[in-house]
């Protein structure tokens, strides 16, 4: 029981004397999901800024006018969207990956850990973190493929009950 | 003598008895009830043997409420295992054509499920529902075969059974055979057929069809044609088409394993166990054109009554056990729907209606059947998300849209799908709220009319709304033209005609069509009749045009009159109290749909006072400029400020705001943001 006190309270300990490398994440996170929600911005304010029935977004949401938004051949498809999302969610990724070894040396250090020491442990332990990013991806891929195949047998087995679900129209 | 006066005496008076007693039983229909229809065997050679019964056990009338043509005595036994059903089918037909009958078209709609069949193949071409058939299974099989027909009078006429196929020519499809006789049925005359045949179900598709331990037995036995205009109306079965039959009596037997829950159409009037572990269910249904059935072991049951109009009826719902925690709010929708209709289309006359939750993952959700219909519903469905109230409701609509008024549903598949769209959309509005009857979640919202009118622009140019089910592009066009496109232009009729007007022409297609086979005609001659106004401009572009609406403002601006004495003086300080603007407001017809607009246009001056200008124009040129000269600014402008128009194309480009309002698009883009980050987030926590 003092052992877990002791973990948490440490852990706690840590992240609040190292504050600066959350506001810093948030701040990666702000920008890279700004530059990720800019193909929808351009494509929004071209038929949004100018009409009255945009005003069905802004007085609550009305996701029909959404899906209509959507559906505009001027909108664009939702490629151009979605795509520019993915891809710094993906940076977000890289760059966690690069800057968490160094995190983590600054929370296993008693001192402040300077600036050069901080991106020395980025690159020092860089390749080690990519492997272990591999494997778990490997191990996932393997559990998610277990836990499919599981749902199918039990799926096609008669007298079991079977969860799903999906949106339709009456159409 | 004075024997023979006493003889002639007592047959006097039993004559005179008799003739009181039908001149009271005449007098005493129920109200709301429809004039009784004529007796199926009038003619003195009809009656005896061969007739069509005038029972009224399934019905809250004292008479039968339609032309009974034909009446189903049906012995069926159901395989679990195998899937199939083993039945008997003595069918009674009378024929009120006006003509002798020499042949009899019958379909077989469960031979749609082989590889080569119209509808396998309209599947491939045009998409589907539920089943893609990129590939092949056995599972996908399904067939409907007649072992022996026998004709009362005529003996054994298997051998005169010949496949036809009147729409496509497609000789490996078996949905429709036809018999020919030996000797034609004069007119007014009953025949019998005693039919032996063999069902096998497919995994459900089209909502007929078995999964797992489920059935439902939906189009499953050989249904005899319409005569129809002065011809056999038997459509081959084609990924989207319904059906259509005449009204009658139903009589079937359900011999089921002992374990299983069953539901049916009509009235349950018998029930027995049998001695190898099989129970037989006896149902009888009255005035209606189809019967349809399930099991499964799993059904939990809940039943209730409901007093309607004209008497009550018996609420049967049949809930998967996963979904018991939903049965209130199936009863609910239910009872709320028909409060409705009974009250704004008019009344249902039946004494029974089960609701099916059909098994999950299966294809036999949202169908309907005479006094018998399936909802949709899943595990997870938060009271916010409508899903099972919109099901339920709109296929208890078609106990209206199709039970009652039975349209033919191969050839005007939009007047039941379509009209009980619209229906739908009033339904749910008066129920859940105009805004938010599909869903009303986390701040989310949306309507049923939204819906509708997007099921219907996303395919606006492809087809006309009035024409064969089977002959629209392809299964999105089919689905956004019946429905979406029907309601969307019915909704816009109420802008035209006034809403009162539209209730009451819809009521009174109700009452007078009720229990027979309207065409279109009918229903829009009903709307011109009612609402006293020649609609045909609107019908003609509406319903059998392919025309798209959609106006937009084109530009929207004013500039000072004196525009030029600024240029010359700019030290001239701007008195805007009295500045003079020129303003001009630009309408524009983009598509080929013309029809009257309002246009709002709103003013505001340098003391913040707005004034609001209405201004009609009649739609039928490609543009059109309002111009004004006022001490305001233009500063919006809006075509259909009411929104009484469901069909335009686009909303966006309605209106006009002359400064740009931002606010939706940093709503939107903030939702993207957040979206981002989050996915950015969890894929780094999950690396981590």
């Amino acid at each position: 029981m003092n052992e877990k006190k002791g973990l948490l309270a440490g852990g706690f300990g840590m992240v609040s004397h190292n504050k600066r490398y959350i506001f810093w994440f948030w701040l990666l996170s702000l920008v890279l999901g700004g530059f990720g929600a800019t193909g929808l911005r351009e494509s929004a304010h071209a038929i949004l800024d100018h009409s009255l029935y945009a005003q069905k977004l802004t007085q609550g949401f009305d996701v029909g006018v959404y899906v209509e938004l959507l559906m505009r051949p001027e909108f664009g498809p939702m490629n151009s969207m979605t795509f520019p999302a993915l891809y710094f969610a993906f940076l977000f990724l890289i760059a966690t990956a690069l800057f968490l070894p160094g995190i983590f040396s600054g929370y296993a250090s008693t001192y402040r850990l300077p600036r050069e020491d901080f991106f020395r442990a980025c690159g020092r332990n860089l390749w080690r973190f990519i492997r272990i990013m591999i494997i778990a991806a490997i191990v996932m891929g393997i559990v998610s493929g277990i836990l499919f195949a599981a749902k199918g047998g039990i799926s096609r087995r008669p007298g079991k009950a079977q969860m799903n679900f999906c949106l339709s129209h009456s159409t | 003598m004075m024997r023979w006066r006493v003889v002639a005496l007592v047959v006097l008076a039993v004559l005179v008895t008799i003739t009181v007693l039908n001149r009271k039983t005449v007098t005493a229909a129920p109200q709301g009830a429809p004039p009784a229809a004529k007796s199926a065997s009038t003619s003195p050679a009809a009656r005896g043997a061969i007739s069509i019964p005038d029972t009224t056990l399934a019905v809250n009338s004292s008479s039968p409420l339609s032309e009974r043509v034909v009446h189903y005595e049906i012995d069926a036994k159901y395989d679990a295992a195998k899937r199939t059903v083993d039945a008997t089918e003595v069918l009674t037909y009378h024929n009120v054509t006006g003509q002798a009958l020499d042949h009899f078209p019958f379909h077989l709609y469960q031979n749609a499920f082989q590889p080569n069949a119209t509808f396998v193949r309209d599947s491939k071409l045009m998409g589907s529902r539920d089943v893609s058939y990129e590939h092949w299974e056995d599972k996908y099989y399904g067939s409907e075969t007649i072992k022996s027909i026998e004709v009362d009078g005529q003996g054994d006429l298997t051998q005169n059974l010949q496949f036809i196929s009147p729409d496509d020519g497609n000789k490996d499809d078996k949905t429709v055979v036809d018999l020919h006789l030996a000797k034609p049925i004069a007119p007014g005359m009953n025949v019998q057929f005693k039919i032996a045949f063999q069902t096998k179900f497919p995994e459900t598709q089209a909502r007929s069809g078995w999964k797992r331990d489920f059935v439902l037995g939906g189009q499953w036995f050989p249904k005899v044609g319409v005569w129809w205009h002065g011809a056999w109306n038997c459509h081959q079965y084609h990924n989207t088409t319904e059906f259509f039959a005449d009204f009658g009596v139903y009589d079937v037997k359900l011999t089921v394993p002992q374990y299983e829950v069953v539901g049916a159409s009509g009235v349950q009037v018998d029930e027995k166990s049998n001695s190898d572990n099989t129970r037989t269910v006896t149902y009888h249904g009255d005035d209606i054109h189809d019967f349809a059935w399930t099991a499964s072991p799993r059904y939990k049951v809940r039943e209730s009554t409901y007093q309607a109009q004209m008497g009550p009826i018996n609420l049967r719902f049949l809930m998967q056990p996963a979904h018991w925690s939903q049965v209130d709010r199936h009863e609910k929708i239910t009872r709320e729907t028909l409060d409705r209709f009974e009250k704004w289309y008019g009344p249902y006359p039946y004494k029974t209606l089960t609701v099916v939750d059909p098994e999950p993952g299966s294809a036999a959700g949202g169908m309907e059947y005479p006094t018998f219909i399936t909802g949709d519903t899943s595990w997870f469905m938060p009271k916010g998300l409508h899903e099972p109230e919109l099901v339920v409701e709109h296929e208890f609509g078609h106990q209206y849209w199709y039970g009652m008024v039975a349209t033919n549903e191969f050839e005007d598949a939009w007047m039941d799908e379509g009209i009980n769209s619209y229906t739908e959309v009033k339904v749910l509005d008066s129920i859940l709220g105009k805004n938010t009857s599909i869903l009303n979640l986390l701040g989310a919202a949306m309507g049923e009319r939204e819906l509708q009118r997007l099921g219907y622009i996303s395919v606006a140019d492809r087809d006309p709304m009035a024409q064969k089910a089977y002959e629209y592009y392809n299964d999105n066009s089919y689905a956004g033209m019946t429905y979406g496109k029907t309601a969307s232009i019915l909704l816009t009729l109420e802008g035209i005609i006034g809403e009162d007007t539209m209730a009451k022409a819809m009521h009174a297609y109700f009452m007078k069509y009720r229990f027979t086979h309207p065409t279109k005609e009918d229903f829009l001659k009903t709307i011109e009749e009612v609402s006293g106004k020649d609609l045909r401009w609107y019908f003609n572009q509406a319903v059998y045009g392919s025309q798209v609406y959609d106006y937009e403002i084109l530009d929207a601006h004013s500039f000072p009159v004196n525009w030029y004495e600024e240029q010359k003086d700019k030290k001239k300080k701007k008195d805007d109290d009295n500045t003079v603007y020129q303003s001009y407001v630009s309408l524009h017809r983009k598509e080929d749909f013309a029809m009257p607009v309002i246009v709002e246009i709103v003013f505001r001056d340098s003391k913040n006072h707005e004034e609001k200008v209405r201004e009609h124009w009649d739609g039928q040129s490609r543009w059109i400029r309002f111009a004004y000269q006022k001490k305001a600014k233009v500063v919006s402008a809006e075509i259909d400020p009411d929104h009484t128009v469901q069909i335009d194309r686009n909303n966006f480009n309605n209106s006009y705001l002359v400064e740009p309002n931002t606010k939706a698009t940093y709503k939107l883009n903030n939702f993207w943001m957040f979206l981002t980050q989050w996915v950015g987030q969890a894929l780094a926590w999950w690396a981590v």
